[in-house]
């Protein structure tokens, strides 16, 4: 990681192209959301073939002997408290691509790095930066990389970031040397990239596997020792892409970087000459990229779903804001509003210093807006939003005041017990009508009004399981006339045994529910319930009203 | 009928699977304990469990009325019991039709397969009504009760809203249908206590974790059986449908005991009944196999055996066996019966089995007795690439509709039930896999608590105590049905009337749904059609001996007795031998000093579970040794232990020490062998334990002994090997062992050829022949065939290893190779081989890493470089490959590229890549130097290596063993250039070298040689992994420098010479 730089007199004249190849041995393990001890040896494992295999790991497990592709429970046998956690690519991905992003303080070009085949299909993390013309903004090439080392090093709190990195004049020489290079940072002068790679393994040019197997049957060794035959006999035995492979990393033949993401379809951004420190000129500034944004969505026929705001402050550091809508929004002053809302929560908290230089408004997630068809009118007014996209603005308003969490809506659960069927979602997920069921329970069987917790009552029944004859409720004494039930309801038993978080309270004092529907002199009709089962059950049944029919 | 009593028609038990949550014997109990009348048990679109369900209601002096619920594609729910035994053939025919539409396990009936079935058979129906009433269901109930006569509809009291507003609805329905109404608690466990097991199995079948189940489980736990008072009080409105009751117990009197087998009476002569016939074949074998007169010993057997087959009637059902065997001899395909019966002095003039039974001495009513009415039994073993023709020919000779392969019932095990009961717990990975990693004790009874906690895991966490819970309670429930590996049933009648066929995973492989205990249950005929790889090899072996050798040989041909045979064996010398080669086998061969054919019978039966368990092997070599007096526990045991010197090794001798001594009728002692075989009886077993124990302490036995024979009563279990096994199988050992002593080449030749079998890679066997002083010649492209072979040098026979060796290389391919050379001779380049073969380059690749071009001068590298010329990625002009118009010499020239030549010790490595085995040297002697410096003892050193001397000692581990029985110790066996070597690792090491233990290719080990006899241990000391140092042979470097190396080379922890790259990756 720190291993000093060869001693460079002198800096080259930025003539030529220049490539940094950055490769992130324990990309995946070391980024984990997973809550782990750094200073043991930690994997992540997937599900390979039925076998739960390792598919990254952190340094101390490659130091315990662990190695990625082995199963899961060898490693156990090896180490047997190893930490572990399921792999998440795709986030371990987008953390790859927030790190580029990241990057772009050091050149704009960041380039996605070739996508090995892997026989097992493990991810082989790196980055490719285009510096050509940038390093001398940081003190020269060495001087770039090394800072780039230092602030990776704490790039995520605590937790360092492994990183081998190598410049070169080619994409294929760079790609190489950062992997098998004998020091962890790499520098080729100009011109030198054939001579550092010559003495590489040839694995170094980016060959898929049969071809690095290849190699090693023909005795072939280093790149040097292929790059000893004809061309012609090469490409007859390997296939055209080795061949092309070779010359670029030998600078023989070009190659282009692929931008790591294209930006985000829809952004506006502004720069500004003098540093912004009030919020109230902030708001007018966002207010013009939300205008600017939103008519490139309009002409786009698309929302955005989650806003990316990002402020630039003079001394390079970046405030980022991210908004999630509950529908898809083109509306210039809804989105204004929104941010309004959370600048005025954030007045104590922004930090403008001296002063923000650049705003950049972005649409991260964009859906198609279904536009109704609109009523026409004799009048010839036309009529104003539909109710469903109104209802979706005071979400977001509420959301970006109160919290995500916070906005819910109930939505029927598929639970026996009357209290659990129903549950709250956050109004932000998908408009989901939750379980269904009127097909099992009868909707005339359940009660309008259901009281927030069973009240005890007083209940003269036949025992064992006969139903009410006369009850007390609230001091009033009712005469049953007519009874229907019992509806048998028994506790949920894993209640609190499911999963991994468990909880030996809930569920185990619970007792089956005998519901009966009652009907008094007065007519009025009860819901009531006895907890408890004779002899079958702990303790004596009581009897609870649980809620009224109209 | 008020008051008179209940009996449950609606029951299903787990072989409705993942549906019912309870056995059919605990249905059945609870029955019985209840005091019901009688029980039908239903399982959904299957009879699978009616047998286990009769037997148990049986034993229980229950009533039971066979049936099965059917269930449409479109959802209606009918439970059919037959009415007579022709209904009971026309439920099991409709079954089966619905059976053969689907898939495996899948059952595809239609509402009219129903109503047909009801217009055509007497049967009593019992529509399931739906949880919520649709007009729907009430259309079908009308259509059935227009169909036939006894259509009732089901009242279950579901404690649901209006349970009273239900029965109503139901019975006004069934009345406007014309059907009527029927009691029944509709049970799918037969205690509350089960809910918790069937939402479980519910959630298995939904794929669902239960907190996610939602209304897909039930809402309360009624569905189990319940006092009969309790019935008449929840009826007491309806009392009809318990009167219903009685009607329909008097309609539906079928009973399984109906089914009266019949061994099928195929014309076996047009003149002789089948017991004529079987006497006039068993006299002419006789004769045949004793042309100077048959003895008389045999010859009372003979008699003494056709008088009892004679009483029995069991002549056809030898005439079938013999039949087979007749077939499988006129086509050359080798075969030996084994079985209770087999080793009968009929079976043996009839040429069933190859044991002469006066060398035995086995009686033969233990087998078949006149009392226990049940069938014989007779497997025969057939060579196993051939056993699908003798398959073919039982179902071309009695047709599919008479012959049908046996079910096996899989159960649960420890391991899939924790694995599916913590699914549905939503335990994560990690839990899950460490519970898996839990050892089970017997009988589904959870790991005890210090096993969970040294797992890491908690045991009072609720969540994984109820995961141990239930699994506990799923272990030994049925999972699905499979097809047996080889037992078929063949009826005189059509089977499908007799049980229901169902579609093998297999393409036109069907079985029928009840397993081999059913079929005992009921006596029916079933034949055993196994596969044996060694008869496989063996006649290779024959064949090869034929070829080269030009002496024929048949398996009665052998010289018996043959004293250099039984040397050879003494002296531990049996890789590749039948059943002996095993290191347990090994250990035991030079202390048992088998001198005899009966001393392998005993050499195959000790090493086994039960005598170990019993703790009868060192008594009975104590007295072979004579280190102890033979001496019995009384008079009467003597003529039970006579030939085993007073020590049970049988498991016939255990049953029969439980009648002589400990004074079991033979049909308790019979029970008691079905108790052991039959997993998950443990209260049964510890019953008959006790009775055993204490019977035989009255009787004046000593309770350790006692005790002794319980334990390998317990053992034998799920390994029983009886003695008329042991025989048969040592047949085989003798065969085995005399081929491999005088041909060892061809021996050899044809265990390559016959893999995969046995203990041993081809590695160890061509090691091994060579030992035995054979040339082995390697694979070439101009001398192999496309196995190995045998070939004549001039001065000796050789074994050349054929295309066969070289890893994934067709078959088609190396036989195109073969034809091409007979063709057009000899090949002369890499190029003139592809042209004339027309072989894939994937193909000439492999031919190339193993080496087979250097005949013609080409080293590895350089033959895959002419290879890789050819490969179809060249985007070069097109060469004129295969058009015949010969080779361009611009490949031609190619050939002898100039690549850095191979280290000695890479072309070994790259041997055992290509062929799993190399003839040029070991790899180990490529590290002898460095070893020796370290005082390294080479393997061979061992044989003399006094008792008790601290040795050093190193090599590839080519075996490694963690036996059960052995209580923690581990068994490695490691290989070097100049032999074998065993080593210990008692448990204290295990645990300090754990990762080495488990770990390492290539050990180095310290420690102290233990002899007894001509057995050599050395018990590990101190463990070293140098398994990297085999990467130094390798000389190269790249990531993967070891990804190819054959796995038994490649070290399991990259270690050793690393590039950044993998320096990296461990974080250095």
């Amino acid at each position: 990681m720190s291993a000093p730089l060869p001693p460079k007199p002198q800096e080259p004249l930025l003539t030529g192209r220049r490539i940094i190849a950055l490769w992130f041995p324990h990309w995946a393990a070391e980024t984990s959301r997973a809550d782990y001890d750094v200073a043991e040896p930690f994997a992540l494992i997937d599900m390979h073939k039925n076998a739960q295999r390792l598919v990254a790991l952190n340094g101390a497990a490659g130091k315990a002997g662990l190695y990625p592709a082995m199963t899961l429970p060898d490693a156990r046998a090896l180490l047997p408290d190893v930490q572990t956690a399921m792999a998440d690519p795709q986030d371990a991905a987008a953390r790859l691509q927030k790190c580029a992003y990241w990057l772009q303080r050091y050149t704009p070009w960041i380039g996605e790095d070739t996508p090995l085949e892997t026989s097992d299909g493990l991810t082989d993390y790196g980055l490719l930066l285009d510096i050509s013309g940038c390093a001398h903004l940081f003190g020269g090439e060495r001087a770039l990389l090394e800072d780039m080392a230092a602030r990776l090093a704490t790039y995520r709190d605590g937790r360092s970031i492994t990183l081998r990195a190598a410049i070169a004049g080619s994409i294929g020489a760079a790609w190489g040397l950062a992997r098998f290079a004998p020091s962890d940072l790499t520098i080729v002068p100009e011109g030198q990239d054939a001579e550092a790679v010559l003495p590489l393994p040839p694995a170094a040019l980016r060959l898929s596997p049969p071809h690095i197997d290849l190699c090693q049957r023909l005795g072939l060794d280093t790149v040097a020792e292929l790059a000893r035959f004809p061309r012609a006999d090469l490409t007859r035995r390997f296939g055209p892409t080795p061949v092309l492979r070779l010359e670029q990393a030998l600078g023989q033949a070009g190659e282009s970087l692929n931008p790591y993401l294209p930006p985000p379809q829809f952004q506006a951004h502004k720069n500004l000459p003098q540093g912004v420190t009030q919020i109230e000129a902030l708001a007018v500034l966002i207010g013009e990229l939300c205008a600017a944004l939103a008519a490139q969505l309009q002409q786009a026929g698309q929302g955005a779903q989650r806003l990316d705001l990002a402020l630039t402050r003079s001394d390079n550091a970046v405030m980022a804001l991210s908004l999630p809508l509950a529908h898809p929004s083109a509306d210039a002053a809804h989105m204004l509003r929104l941010f309004e809302e959370r600048l005025t929560r954030l007045s104590g908290g922004l930090d403008a210093g001296f002063g923000i230089e650049q705003l950049r408004l972005a649409a991260a997630r964009t859906a198609e807006i279904v536009t109704p068809q609109e009523h026409i009118s004799l009048s010839g007014r036309l009529r104003k939003a539909a109710p469903m996209a109104a209802l979706g603005g005071l979400y977001d308003r509420l959301v970006s005041r109160l919290g995500a969490n916070v906005v819910v809506r109930p939505v029927p659960h598929a639970s026996y017990i009357p209290e659990r069927a129903v549950r709250f979602a956050s109004v932000l997920e998908a408009q989901q009508s939750g379980d269904d069921v009127s097909s099992i329970i009868d909707p005339a069987t359940r009660p309008l009004f259901m009281l927030c917790a069973p009240e005890p009552i007083e209940v003269i029944a036949e025992i064992p399981e006969g139903a009410p004859y006369r009850f007390r409720w609230r001091r009033v004494l009712h005469e049953v006339t007519a009874a229907y039930g019992p509806e048998r309801i028994a506790p949920e038993w894993w209640d609190g045994l499911v999963g991994d978080r468990q909880s030996a309270s809930i569920g185990h004092n619970r007792r089956t529910r005998d519901y009966y529907r009652v009907e008094d002199t007065q007519g009025h009709r009860f819901w009531l319930y006895r907890d408890g089962l004779y002899e079958r059950e702990k303790g004596q049944p009581r009897w609870f009203m649980h809620g009224v029919f109209p | 009928m008020s008051g008179a009593g209940f009996a449950e028609l609606a029951a299903i038990s787990n072989f409705s699977f993942l549906h019912g949550a309870s056995h059919p014997q605990e249905m059945v109990e609870t029955a019985a304990a209840f005091g019901y009348r009688a029980i039908g048990l239903a399982d959904r679109n299957t009879l699978a469990g009616v047998v286990r369900g009769h037997a148990a209601a049986k034993q229980a002096g229950l009533r039971y009325v066979p049936g099965a619920r059917l269930v449409t594609q479109c959802g209606f729910e009918v439970i059919a019991y037959p009415r007579s035994r022709a209904a009971y053939g026309a439920l099991s025919q409709c079954l089966t039709q619905a059976n053969r539409r689907g898939r495996k396990g899948e059952c595809l009936l239609t509402i009219d397969d129903v109503l047909g079935l009801a217009r055509h058979a007497a049967l009593c129906w019992l529509t399931v009504p739906p949880p919520r009433l649709e007009p729907i269901f009430g259309e079908k109930l009308a259509q059935l009760a227009a169909a036939t006569r006894h259509v009732y509809a089901l009242l279950v009291p579901l404690y649901g809203a209006d349970d009273k507003a239900r029965f109503r609805d139901i019975a006004a329905l069934a009345d406007w249908a014309g059907a009527s109404v029927l009691a029944s608690f509709d049970p799918f466990y037969h205690a509350p206590e089960r809910r918790p097991l069937q939402d479980v199995v519910a959630c298995i079948r939904q794929h669902v974790r239960l907190d996610a189940a939602g209304y897909r489980l039930a809402g309360n736990a009624e569905r189990h059986m319940k006092p009969v008072a309790e019935a008449q009080r929840l009826f007491a409105d309806y009392p009809q449908a318990l009167a219903n009751i009685e009607k329909l117990l008097a309609a539906c009197d079928f009973s399984l005991d109906e089914l009266a087998y019949q061994y099928p009476e195929d014309a076996f002569d047009p003149v002789l009944t089948p017991q004529e016939l079987l006497e006039k074949l068993a006299w002419d074998g006789a004769h045949a196999r004793f042309p100077d007169g048959v003895p008389d010993k045999l010859d009372g057997l003979i008699r003494h055996e056709l008088a009892l087959i004679k009483d029995l009637n069991y002549a056809p059902y030898f005439l079938t066996v013999h039949d087979l065997v007749r077939f499988a001899r006129s086509k050359r395909i080798l075969c030996q019966g084994r079985g209770s019966a087999a080793n009968s002095a009929v079976c043996y003039c009839i040429g069933i089995t190859a044991v002469d039974p006066s060398r035995l001495d086995l009686l033969f009513e233990r087998f078949i007795s006149a009392e226990r009415n049940e069938p014989p039994d007779i497997d025969v073993d057939f060579e196993h690439e051939r056993r699908e023709e003798i398959i073919q020919y039982i179902y071309e000779k009695y047709g599919r509709e008479r012959a049908g392969i046996a079910a096996t019932v899989i159960t649960y095990r420890s391991r899939s039930a924790v694995r599916e009961v913590a699914k549905v717990m939503g335990l994560s990975g990690d839990v899950a896999s460490a519970l898996l990693a839990l050892n089970w004790g017997g009988g589904g009874k959870p790991p005890p608590r210090e096993h969970v906690i040294e797992a890491g895991l908690d045991p009072d966490t609720p969540g994984i105590a109820a995961t141990l819970a239930l699994a506990g309670q799923l272990i030994g429930f049925p999972r699905h049905l499979s097809q047996h590996v080889g037992g078929f049933v063949i009826t005189n009648e059509r089977l499908d009337t007799l049980v229901p066929i169902g579609n093998a995973a297999m393409d036109d492989r069907t079985f029928i749904e009840w397993d081999k205990d059913d079929l005992d249950a009921l006596g029916m005929l079933k034949i055993d059609v196994l596969a044996l790889g060694m008869l496989s090899a063996i006649r290779r072996s024959f064949d090869l001996i034929a070829a080269h050798h030009g002496k024929v040989f048949e398996l009665a041909d052998v010289p018996p007795e043959d004293s250099a045979v039984y040397d050879m064996l003494c002296r531990a010398e049996s890789i590749g031998v039948f059943q002996v080669e095993s290191r347990a086998q090994m250990n035991m061969l030079p202390r048992l000093k088998p001198r005899d054919f009966y001393d392998l019978v005993v050499e195959v039966a000790i090493v086994r579970p039960g005598p170990i368990q019993g703790d009868m092997v060192h008594p009975y070599l104590r007295r072979r040794n004579g280190e102890e007096p033979v001496a019995f526990p009384s008079q009467e045991l003597e003529e039970v232990l006579g030939k085993t010197l007073g020590v049970p090794l049988f498991q016939e001798q255990a049953m029969r020490i439980a009648i002589v001594a400990a004074g079991f009728t033979p049909a308790e002692a019979d029970r008691l062998r079905r108790a052991m075989a039959t997993f998950r009886k443990t209260g049964i077993i510890h019953e008959f334990g006790l009775r055993l124990v204490d019977g035989m302490v009255a009787r004046g036995y000593e309770r350790d002994f006692a005790e002794r024979c319980f334990k390998q009563i317990e053992g034998f279990g799920e390994y029983g090997f009886p003695e008329s096994h042991a025989a048969s199988f040592a047949l085989l050992v003798y065969v085995s062992a005399w081929l491999k002593h005088h041909y060892p080449a061809a021996f050899c030749a044809a265990l390559i050829n016959s893999q995969p079998m046995g203990f041993y890679a081809p590695a160890q066997l061509v090691a091994e022949a060579k030992r035995q002083g054979v040339i082995a010649l390697p694979v070439c492209i101009n001398a192999s065939d496309a196995e190995a072979d045998l070939e004549n040098t001039g001065e000796t026979i050789a074994l050349r290893l054929g295309f066969n060796q070289i890893s994934g290389l067709l078959k088609a391919d190396a036989e195109a190779l073969v034809a091409a050379r007979h063709q057009g001779g000899a090949f002369d380049s890499v190029a003139d081989c592809a042209a004339r073969a027309a072989i894939g380059v994937a193909t000439l690749e492999r031919l190339a890493r193993a080496d087979a071009f250097a005949a013609l001068g080409l080293t590895r590298r350089q033959a895959l470089w002419a290879v890789r010329a050819l490969a179809p990625e060249s985007k070069a002009p097109a060469l004129p490959l295969f058009d015949g118009q010969g080779v361009s010499p611009a490949v031609a020239e190619d050939e002898h590229a100039a690549l850095p030549a191979l280290p000695p010790g890479m072309e070994v490595l790259e041997d055992y890549a290509a062929l799993r085995l190399s003839l040029k040297n070991h790899p180990m002697a490529f590290l002898r130097d460095r070893l020796a410096a370290q005082h390294v003892q080479p393997l061979a050193s061992l044989q003399n290596a006094p008792n008790g001397k601290r040795i050093t000692i190193a090599g590839l581990v080519i075996c490694r063993q963690r036996p059960g029985s052995a209580k923690g110790v581990v068994f490695l066996t490691l290989e070097d250039e100049t032999g074998t070597g065993n080593i210990v690792v008692w448990p204290d090491r295990f645990e300090r070298y754990r990762r080495i233990t488990i770990g390492a290719r290539l050990m180095r080990i310290e420690g102290r040689v233990q002899r007894s006899g001509i057995v050599v241990h050395v018990v590990a000391e101190r463990l070293h992994d140098i398994s990297s140092s085999l990467l130094q042979l390798t000389a190269q470097h790249g990531m993967d420098s070891t990804a190819h190396l054959p796995k038994v080379l490649r070290p399991k922890r990259q270690t050793g010479r690393k590039t950044p790259r993998e320096m990296a990756w461990r974080g250095e």
